[in-house]
Formats: C-alpha cells, sequence, structure tokens
C-alpha cells in the first residue's frame, strides 16, 4: 500500500504494533500531509483511518543515519527473542495476588513434598473432611474434626483452632520463645507468624520452616488418628516438629 | 581408530566430527566434478543440498539417477578405505520421494541397504509425516505414557511427582514442539494424563484438587510453575518467526529459494507449499495467538 519499506510485525503477538523502520523513507516525512505520503489513486475511508493511525505510531520515531538496521524484539530489545521471556509474557495473569504469600511456600530447606501440601494449603485445597463432602466423597459421613474436640473439620480448625492441634502451636511459640496471637485465616497466620517484626530476614525463613513443620505434622498426626487409630501426645508431636524443622 | 573407544567416551565425537569433515570434504569434491547431482531448490536462485550431517547422523539427498546411487557407493566405499570408518550399509536407508517401488528396490539392491518408508527419522524427528494427525504424535504420547505409568511412579512423593512431570514435560516434548504444531486434540490428551500427578492412573481418575490453570501458573503467581503445552509449543515456533528475521543460515536459503521473497521477508506458501511452512506462516500472521490469560 505504501511506497515505502515499512513493516509492523507482529501485530498479533503483542498488544500494540511493533514498528520496524527500514531506511529508504528518511527525511521524506511523514508527518501527516508529509512528503512520505504519495498515492496511486485515491484512499477508501477506512484506508484513511489506517494512514492516521500510522502516522500517529511513527510520530515519534527518529531515524539515525549512520547505524544500520535491524530487528528488535521488543520484549527484550538487547538480546531479542528469547522463549523464556515469551512464554512468560504469554501466561501472565492479569491479577496478581498475594504474590509474597505464596512464594512463602518454596523454601530451601524445605522438602518438596512438604512445599507442595503448603501451597495446597494456601490455597484450601487439602482432603479434609468439609473439602471431602463439598465434592461429594461419600466414605466420610461424619465431619467431626479428628482431634476430639467435636467441631466440624475444616482446614483452618483442623491445623490452628482445635484444642488438641491448637496446643501444639502454644508449645511452638513457647519452644521459641515468642509472644503470638494467631489471627483468624490460614494465611494471615502464615504471613505474620513468618514474618515477624523486628526479626531479620534470614530468621523469617527459618520461621518459615517451622510453620511449614507445623502444619505437615499436624497433618500426619490427623491421618495417623484417621487411617491408623494411633495417636500421640503433644510433647511428642512437639519433638517431631523441632526435627524436621531442623533436619 | 585402531583401538577403538568406550561407549559413551567423551572423545568419541570429536573423533568422529574429524571423520565427518572428511566425508564432507570427499562430497564436495565429487560435485565440483559432477559425478553427484544433490536436489536443488528454487527455480532462480537455485539453493543445491547434497548432504546433512549431524554428529552420526548424515543423510545425502539427491536426483534420481544411477550416476547417483553409483557415485555415493563410490564415496562411502572410499570413505571406508581412508578413515578407517565403516559405514553399516544394513543401517542405513535408502527413501524415495516420487520414486517408483522397482527403482527403489535395485537402488538398495546395489547400494545394499534397505528401502525406507516415509516418514522416516532423522535426529529424531519424523521427516514427511504430516503433523496434523494423531498418527504422527503417537510415539510420543507413548513415550510419556511409559514414563508416567511406570510401577515406580506409585512410590513417589508428591514432590517427586512434581519432578517427574516437569521432566517429562521439557524433555519429551520439547523438542518435537519446538519444530512441530500440536494439534489442539494431542495437547489435551498429554495434559490429561497429567492426572497421574494427583494419583491417578491410566484407568482410575482422581480428583484434580487444584485446577489445571493454577498449577500451570509461575511459583509466584501462586502456582507450581508447570509449562502450559500450547503456549510453550507457539513460543517455540515463535523462535523460528524471530530467526527467519534475523539468522541467515542454510535452512533459511532453502525457504527464500523456494518460496521467494516479498520486501523483506519471504513469502508466504500458497496451497503447494510444505505442511510445516503453511504452519509457520499462519503463525507469522498472529494465527492461533489465544492463547488465554
Amino acid at each position: 500500500m505504501l511506497g515505502v519499506s515499512l513493516m509492523i510485525m507482529f501485530v498479533g503477538w503483542l498488544g500494540e504494533p511493533v514498528p520496524l523502520i527500514f531506511g529508504q523513507i528518511i527525511g521524506w516525512g511523514w508527518g501527516v500531509g508529509g512528503g512520505g505520503w504519495v498515492w496511486r489513486r485515491r484512499l477508501l475511508a477506512w484506508k484513511e483511518d489506517s494512514v492516521m493511525e500510522c502516522s500517529s505510531l511513527l510520530s515519534n520515531v527518529v531515524l539515525q543515519d549512520a547505524s544500520l538496521d535491524r530487528w528488535r524484539w521488543i520484549l527484550d530489545p538487547t538480546s531479542g527473542y528469547t522463549v523464556k521471556g515469551t512464554y512468560q509474557y504469554f501466561t501472565k495473569s492479569d491479577t496478581l495476588l498475594e504474590t509474597g504469600l505464596f512464594y512463602a511456600a518454596w523454601l530451601k530447606y524445605v522438602p518438596l513434598k512438604v512445599s507442595i501440601f503448603v501451597w495446597r494449603l494456601l490455597r484450601n485445597r487439602l482432603p479434609t473432611k468439609d473439602n471431602l463432602l463439598c465434592r461429594r466423597i461419600p466414605y466420610h459421613d461424619d465431619i467431626i474434626c479428628a482431634g476430639g474436640c467435636g467441631c466440624p473439620e475444616t482446614t483452618c480448625h483442623l491445623l490452628f483452632r482445635c484444642n488438641f492441634y491448637g496446643g501444639l502451636w502454644h508449645l511452638i511459640y513457647q519452644w521459641i520463645d515468642i509472644d503470638f496471637t494467631p489471627p483468624e485465616s490460614v494465611r494471615e497466620h502464615l504471613h505474620q507468624f513468618g514474618n515477624m517484626a523486628g526479626l531479620s530476614r534470614f530468621t523469617h525463613s527459618f520461621l518459615k520452616a517451622i510453620w511449614h513443620a507445623g502444619c505437615w505434622v499436624v497433618w500426619k498426626e490427623r491421618n495417623n488418628i484417621i487411617f491408623s487409630h494411633t495417636a500421640k501426645d503433644l510433647a511428642n508431636l512437639l519433638e517431631s516438629v523441632k526435627f524436621l524443622s531442623f533436619a | 581408530m585402531e583401538r577403538g573407544l568406550r561407549q559413551g567416551d567423551p572423545l568419541s565425537p570429536f573423533l568422529f566430527l574429524l571423520a565427518a569433515e572428511g566425508f564432507n570434504v570427499i562430497m564436495l569434491f565429487v560435485i565440483e566434478v559432477g559425478m553427484f547431482n544433490g536436489y536443488r531448490v528454487g527455480r532462480d536462485n537455485v539453493v543445491c543440498l547434497s548432504h546433512l550431517e549431524f554428529a552420526d547422523d548424515t543423510l545425502i539427498i539427491g536426483e534420481k539417477s544411477w550416476l547417483n546411487v553409483r557415485s555415493m557407493r563410490a564415496v562411502l566405499l572410499l570413505f571406508e578405505q581412508v578413515l578407517g570408518l565403516k559405514v553399516n550399509f544394513h543401517k542405513s536407508l535408502i527413501t524415495g520421494v516420487n520414486v517408483s517401488d522397482s527403482w527403489l528396490y535395485e537402488a538398495a539392491l546395489v547400494l545394499n541397504c534397505r528401502v525406507g518408508l516415509l516418514p522416516f527419522v532423522y535426529l529424531g524427528l519424523p521427516i514427511g509425516g504430516d503433523p496434523r494427525k494423531l498418527d504422527f504424535w503417537r510415539p510420543i504420547l507413548n513415550s510419556i505414557t511409559s514414563r508416567l505409568s511406570n510401577w515406580k511412579n506409585k512410590f513417589l512423593s508428591f514432590g517427586g511427582r512434581l519432578i517427574l512431570l516437569k521432566s517429562v514435560l521439557s524433555s519429551l516434548s520439547v523438542y518435537f514442539l519446538s519444530f512441530f504444531k500440536a494439534p489442539t486434540g494431542i495437547i489435551s490428551s498429554i495434559e490429561s494424563l497429567f492426572n497421574f500427578f494427583w494419583e491417578g492412573g491410566e484407568d482410575i481418575r482422581k480428583i484434580a484438587w487444584v485446577n489445571w490453570d493454577t498449577v500451570c501458573l509461575s511459583k509466584e503467581e501462586g502456582g507450581l510453575g508447570v509449562r502450559r503445552l500450547k503456549g510453550f509449543n507457539l513460543t517455540l515456533l515463535g523462535k523460528w518467526c524471530w530467526r527467519m528475521l534475523v539468522d541467515e543460515g542454510l535452512w533459511f536459503r532453502v525457504l527464500k529459494a523456494r518460496y521467494g521473497e516479498e520486501g523483506d521477508r519471504l513469502k508466504d506458501g500458497g496451497g503447494n507449499s510444505s505442511v510445516w511452512w503453511r504452519m509457520l506462516s499462519g503463525l507469522r500472521r498472529g494465527e492461533g495467538l489465544d492463547v488465554g490469560s
């Protein structure tokens, strides 16, 4: 359509068009009514529109005479197209929620299975009795918590607010000698416990590891009670938390 | 190479390169004196393809003629004599494109090798197959299934299964996906195999506790950082579109000779272009880029 070598590549690829310019039109002027626009015949209305759009795109482009033309990938102008960068661009979600919180699930010195467990915990996707009930698993007709407190078993209740397992957390607070009022939800618990004010970042990651170990031990204990009917007392559980978090 | 090397010796690829270079020199000479005619691509600025070598995989391409068959045999025998590296003619294949079977069998008799059928495998990729067909993807589906349905996997922890899932995804499929566009059906059947992550098997399906879309998010965004196959496939193919602009390698010259250039970019293939090129030029126009979020 134009008498110039102008290419707008990958319009479909990236949200906004990427003008890639070649040398021939230097000095012709591509503002509205500039010398760069010469037509063989009158333009249709929609073509006029796209010319306007084109010239507005070109309005802040400055050409340099000396440098050679080359292609530029707008996501990574220095090293060009990379599969990694483009894939991240494609799959990046628009809503970034609780970024740091989910990141807390991944700690170096915690086994991967525990990290995945915590990840499911933060998403409230553990097979607790209320979650199973939601998915209509017929096996569990009672939804009473395994700790023997008589309340319905939800993730938050089981791990933190149950009379029995809640006691474990109090022992943990005593062990690391902190004063802590547990908040309502699981996520806030991790957030506040793992980012205790007045402590270094290094300590924070240890606190998170202890939190991971605590949850993992409670969950294991709950499974033991349900499936093999063996129970441990709190002192034993605390020992296994210490063992796990220092492993 | 009198003494031989052990299998897997790091020296052997280097030694092989020396030998392969010898083969290259012989081939170039034979072409120069006109005893071998390579396959000529394009009408105007012709690119002549005669042989492709990558490590121990060698492909000789030529026009159909008895001269070519004879000089091919001569080159290979000469190569054996000079470098002492034996060519296993039984492991070699001769494949024809638009060549009658009887001619092909006679040529195979002269060369003392087997007759191969399309698609044949070069560097692990099936050449001449149609990636839009399900059969084309059968081998990769089978290999993924066999890796995932191994009895040992029943004893893996969640972490182990995640690692296995990622390794299966990256190692098995990336090579295929960087060259061919997988049909949607194949992608969904590969992804449905990943129910094994939730301890499901081939027959038993277990509850997927977390939505697959969420699992595919990166770890920072609250997923497990598993790759989404469709998006990854398109990004890998997009690399070709990029290399088309910045790379001037042999593959680019072949495409240029075959399809020609218009302005500064290669012409889109028409109805008689290859499946691969039609797919790539479709991608270049931005087709099929509805990757979703």
